[in-house]
């Protein structure tokens, strides 16, 4: 800087930073969606999740074949045949029962993370904002959660409950919610000492609408980011819980559930675990794709 | 005599730290009239922010605040939260320095400036938008119903603080807590807020309590200047008095060291040292340390805040203008 000052005798003229906060008429929506069109992986992100959930909305009747028609003499047929992902042992086939499959795992997904997120921001959002021991109380508790094996609580609580998907997200969604909890409270800690929510309290608002107007809005998108990245969480845990058993019944055909019964047939039929195992890992991609995606957009400290 | 509408009479905020209890205040006096501007002046740390929290009750967790706040005949130190939220925003208000950042970047400037006058007014929302392009347009921003639907960020740093001083006004509040509103803006704009909020306070009849570490703006707005120093008031006298025969040697540095254009000076005056550690205050004068007219008496004992001319009281034994009282 100094050496270039130097060698130039006329001062260039100096740039006004004011002028362009004025003349910048963008708001933050347009500006977030011109930095997300530039982003090729997030865009692929977000068609994987739009293309998956279409299967999940429309799956009935995508479905080349009934996903629960069995015919034994059927059975274990290799793909790209009359069935293009091949059959399982009951001779159902076996994409059917993925597009079929796509609604109960992503419904997994979303749910679980939208009742993590709503425990883990209120509770949050209350230890953060008000401090002291309220705080030290709630946030003992989120460690404990925490040091927990998430996973085994959740085996925990589907052995006392029994199978079924509520169940599952029942479980998954009570174990997941501290990271939440602490995600929000340390936004909150540092939103709070700002100068406006001294004006808001300034100005004679409560402590709720303080929070829940005032902070909370402000920490949304970090909460969108890591929702989106975290939906990817719970489908797999589904699939994992599924997979040995303590997931889904067999009338919900997650992908976790089609790949434990096929496990044992993995040397002579490789497609029936293979495919749903497939689409697990597309999906997670797809959502972890698109959530660093709307970081990447969204989070004001990623910005340089 | 009539009654102040603001009387602090020996307020005292504490803060206990893992290292001992910090007085960030210390049995501070004063009053505000009626549509009277009073500066409070001193350095960073010295305790004027603090009071004004002390003020809207807003002093956080480990903080106490002991002694009486009278405002409009109420004890504001014995209300309850809720009658406290009453008062703040609607009775009392408070502009901030940093105009960016008092403004909250996700609702536009109408939604901020409707939220108090449906809070404290109840009014409409229809009712409230209309009073908000109002008071923008009060407060010298052009074009009002573009500007009321904008974001913060898209209004510059002097149309912000116009917009957070409109926010401040909009219930017409007895008196209004302006905490250095001008030092984050640049010098143009500081003479036009200043100018802005001279003509709000004769058109509304507020009260201000002016917080600033800029003399040049108390000469500016001020009918009386509080001078505090390390928690306490030093020195309280009429501006014109303050500026001509400045008592505490605290008030005169700060006097010698605004920049004067007429002088010749080679060196432009400071103060020396710093404000002291609140944990590690020097005994007796809190300004010993720093006062070029220090004496072992001013070592020993702290001098008390004695009247050296009508109107005029100073915490110094040897005041420099005004006769010398017995302490």
């Amino acid at each position: 800087m100094s050496s270039s000052n130097l060698q130039s005798p006329i001062p260039e003229p100096p740039v006004m930073p004011a002028e362009v906060t004025i003349q910048r008429s963008t708001s933050f929506r347009d500006d977030a969606l011109r930095r997300f069109k530039k982003n090729p992986t997030a865009i692929f992100g977000l068609v994987i999740v739009i293309l998956f959930l279409l299967l999940a909305i429309f799956g009935r009747q995508l479905t080349p074949f009934d996903p629960f028609a069995q015919n034994i003499r059927n059975a274990h047929q290799a793909p790209g045949g009359e069935h293009l992902l091949g059959t399982d042992f009951f001779g159902r086939d076996v994409l059917s029962r993925i597009i079929y499959g796509a609604r109960i795992s992503l419904f997994v997904g979303v749910s679980v993370v939208t009742i993590q997120a709503a425990i883990g921001v209120v509770v949050g959002l209350v230890a953060g904002y008000y401090g002291g021991k309220i705080e030290a109380v709630m946030m003992r508790l989120v460690d404990a959660f925490i040091a927990f094996p998430g996973i085994i609580l959740a085996m925990a609580i589907m052995a006392v409950r029994g199978q079924g998907i509520e169940n599952v997200i029942f479980a998954l969604s009570f174990a997941g919610w501290p990271t939440f909890a602490r995600l929000v409270r340390s936004e909150v800690i540092s939103l709070k000492e700002r100068e406006y929510v001294q004006a808001a309290r300034g100005l004679g608002f409560h402590d709720a609408k303080i929070m829940f107007k005032h902070i909370l809005p402000n920490c949304l998108a970090t909460i969108i980011v890591y929702a989106t990245m975290g939906i990817a969480n719970p489908i797999i845990a589904e699939a994992g819980l599924s997979f040995l058993g303590l997931g889904a019944t067999s009338e919900q055909a997650t992908w976790g559930f089609q790949m434990s019964l096929e496990r044992q047939y993995m040397r002579t039929a490789w497609w029936g675990v293979t495919f749903p195992g497939l689409a697990v890992m597309i999906v997670v991609l797809g959502f972890n794709l698109l959530g660093d995606g709307l970081r990447d957009v969204l989070d004001p400290r990623m910005k340089e | 005599m009539q009654t102040h509408l603001l009387e602090l009479k020996d307020l005292t905020t504490e803060f206990s730290t893992p290292d001992g209890v910090v007085r960030a205040v210390d049995q501070v006096s004063f009053y505000i009239d009626q549509k009277e501007t009073v500066g409070v002046v001193g350095e960073s740390g010295c305790g004027k922010s603090v009071t004004s929290l002390s003020i809207m009750g807003l002093v956080a967790h480990p903080g106490k605040v002991k002694g009486e706040i009278r405002f409009d005949g109420k004890d504001l130190t014995k209300l309850s939260e809720r009658e406290m939220r009453r008062i703040r925003g609607n009775e009392i208000s408070m502009i901030f320095q940093e105009p960016m950042t008092s403004l909250n970047p996700v609702y536009t400037i109408g939604n901020q400036l409707c939220e108090p006058l449906r809070l404290h007014q109840g009014m409409s929302r229809k009712q409230a938008w209309q009073t908000a392009v109002e008071y923008l347009a009060l407060v010298g921003i052009s074009s009002p119903e573009k500007r009321v639907a904008e974001y913060p960020h898209q209004l510059s740093g002097g149309m912000q603080q116009r917009a957070m001083i409109a926010m401040a006004l909009t219930c017409n509040p007895k008196l209004l807590i302006a905490d250095e509103p001008t030092t984050a803006l640049d010098v143009t704009i500081q003479a036009q807020i200043l100018e802005l909020m001279k003509d709000l306070k004769e058109q509304l009849s507020t009260s201000i309590m002016m917080i600033t570490h800029d003399l040049a703006v108390v000469a500016e707005m001020c009918q009386r200047v509080i001078v505090m120093y390390a928690g306490r008031v030093v020195e309280t006298a009429p501006v014109r008095q303050i500026f001509r025969e400045p008592g505490h040697p605290y008030t005169e540095g700060l006097i010698r060291s605004i920049p004067k254009l007429h002088e010749k000076e080679q060196r432009l005056y400071e103060i020396k040292g710093v404000v002291p550690n609140p944990l590690n205050a020097p005994k007796g004068c809190k300004f010993n340390n720093r006062c070029e007219f220090a004496t072992d008496r001013c070592r020993e004992a702290e001098p008390a805040l004695l009247e050296v001319a009508p109107g005029h009281e100073v915490r110094c034994f040897y005041p420099r203008h005004g006769k010398e009282v017995a302490q």
